[in-house]
């Protein structure tokens, strides 16, 4: 991960077990997100569907405008 | 969302869903402590709220999504460079349609010859709020996460708009 973009060391961290200020909002940095038009980091996420590992970047490439949601059941 | 997704799939816009660390933990939906529990807790997600996009799960440590800023319920959209040209740190199906829609009439005009250059625009969006549809997700995961949120911001939030 970037150093710029550093998060918490422990999965503890950010994955924290109770919602409270200072678990999340040490997480919460939108300000200091990549910035329109920049070259990104690549990352391998897997596809849920077939546990396949797949590039963000090689996800893109498929079509004109991807959009990605992030978020989680809760 | 998944309106969103059809309603662009013809014109080239593709729509993915990133799945991260539980905003909400609760009894009933625990925080992760393995890569298997979160792939779980991603089906879940597809079969009781019906997310019909490709999921894509992220890193135990949610790499991804710390370094786009760890909103919890965030969207982006990237173009076929790979770089970013709108993000929000709320997803709102109206804004990102305007979005989209603004982008694909960027790249007819550059089909059609039209020399254009991009620059910077910071602007606030407003979204509907659905106070018992977001408590009836939060419900998900127990009723720690329901009491976890209201003692952090009381039980009559949402306050007064801004």
């Amino acid at each position: 991960m970037s150093e710029r973009f550093k998060g918490p060391e422990l999965l503890e961290d950010y994955n924290y077990a109770v919602f409270a200020a200072e678990g999340f909002e040490p997480l919460m940095r939108f300000e200091q997100s990549p910035p329109p038009g920049s070259l990104l980091e690549d990352f391998q996420l897997t596809l849920l569907a077939t546990g396949e590992s797949v590039s963000m970047q090689e996800v893109c490439r498929k079509h004109l405008l991807t959009v990605f949601e992030f978020g989680s059941i809760t | 969302m998944n309106e969103l997704a059809a309603q662009y799939r013809g014109r080239d816009v593709g729509s993915y869903f990133i799945y991260t660390n539980e905003a909400h933990p609760g009894e009933l939906i625990p925080h992760h402590t393995s890569f298997e529990q979160k792939l779980a807790q991603a089906r879940m997600m597809t079969e009781r709220i019906g997310t019909e996009r490709p999921i894509l799960v992220d890193s135990l440590q949610g790499h991804c999504h710390q370094y786009f800023g760890s909103m919890p319920n965030m969207s982006w959209i990237l173009n076929r460079a790979g770089r970013p040209l709108y993000s929000s740190d709320w997803t709102d199906s109206g804004s990102i349609a305007t979005a989209l829609d603004y982008y694909l009439g960027v790249a007819t005009e550059r089909r059609g010859g039209a020399n254009v250059t991009g620059f910077n625009v910071r602007r606030l969006d407003y979204r509907e709020r659905d106070r018992a549809r977001f408590f009836e997700i939060l419900a998900l995961g127990g009723q720690a996460a329901v009491e976890q949120f209201e003692a952090m911001f009381g039980p009559q939030w949402p306050a007064g708009d801004e």
